[in-house]
């Protein structure tokens, strides 16, 4: 997926750009990587279709959004994943809005127009206890 | 993302390396899934791995229920990282076994 390898390669640079922590470098390339593998792979968005990202960082708080022009989805109403009682009963897929809740302070979530707009949090004040 | 196959002596490792996002995931999967098919005793060593995403979760947890349901046993061996951490907070660890050493996840699928 050419689109997420160039995903990868731009956060690794601007996170070591803006001297993060490991953990929170980690958390911001992890939750992006969820929030628009979700949107290439399941939102039926058209290939070529453009999913913009910007991430500011201002007194120590990070602040990513994603917009793109897929149907309305909002991830912030996806039921809390409940603890599998086994393996065998466990489901393999459904993990990264698990994951980006885990490790953003705060996930918010507007429709604005025609598009999506997701807005992440990434705080040290609030530390998500996935960073400890 | 590479995946190196070391059939040992009652059991075979398979080491994992570079970032096991989705691009790296999607890469491995297929020879993952065949690994965990044909094999009775699977180290998976995830101490070259750098990063994980839910995918690489995804194709852990998809191995480990196909060695399961082979009768055969799956272990990760991770040292403490930001990956085992991820393993540990989404849960995985309480799905398959995680190891801190690699003499701990051998001896346990010997």
């Amino acid at each position: 997926m050419p689109e997420l390898e160039r995903l990868t390669t731009w956060l690794q640079h601007v996170t070591r750009g803006a001297g993060l922590h490991d953990d929170m470098a980690f958390a911001v390339q992890l939750c992006l990587e969820e929030a628009v593998a979700n949107i290439v792979m399941y939102s039926g968005l058209q290939e070529a279709a453009p999913i913009a990202i910007e991430i500011a960082h201002s007194g120590g708080i990070i602040t990513a959004t994603v917009m793109d022009g897929a149907p309305p989805f909002d991830p912030t109403q996806v039921p809390l994943r409940e603890k599998p009682a086994s393996l065998e009963k466990t489901r393999v897929g459904e993990l990264g809005i698990h994951l980006i809740r885990l490790y953003s302070s705060e996930m918010r979530y507007e429709r604005r127009g025609d598009h999506n707009l997701l807005t992440l949090r990434f705080d040290r004040a609030k530390t998500p206890a996935a960073w400890a | 993302m590479e995946i190196t196959i070391e059939d040992l002596p009652g059991h075979t490792k398979a080491s994992l390396s570079g970032r096991f996002d989705t691009t790296g995931a999607i890469a491995i999967e297929l020879p993952f899934n065949t690994l965990a098919n044909e094999r009775r005793a699977l180290v998976i060593d995830l101490s070259n791995v750098t990063f994980m995403s839910s995918y690489g979760i995804r194709v852990l947890l998809r191995g480990g229920k196909i060695a399961m349901s082979k009768g055969a046993k799956l272990v990760i061996f991770c040292p403490d990282t930001a990956v085992s951490k991820v393993l540990t907070r989404a849960g995985t660890s309480d799905l398959i076994p995680v190891y801190p050493t690699l003499s701990a996840a051998t001896a346990a699928v010997s």
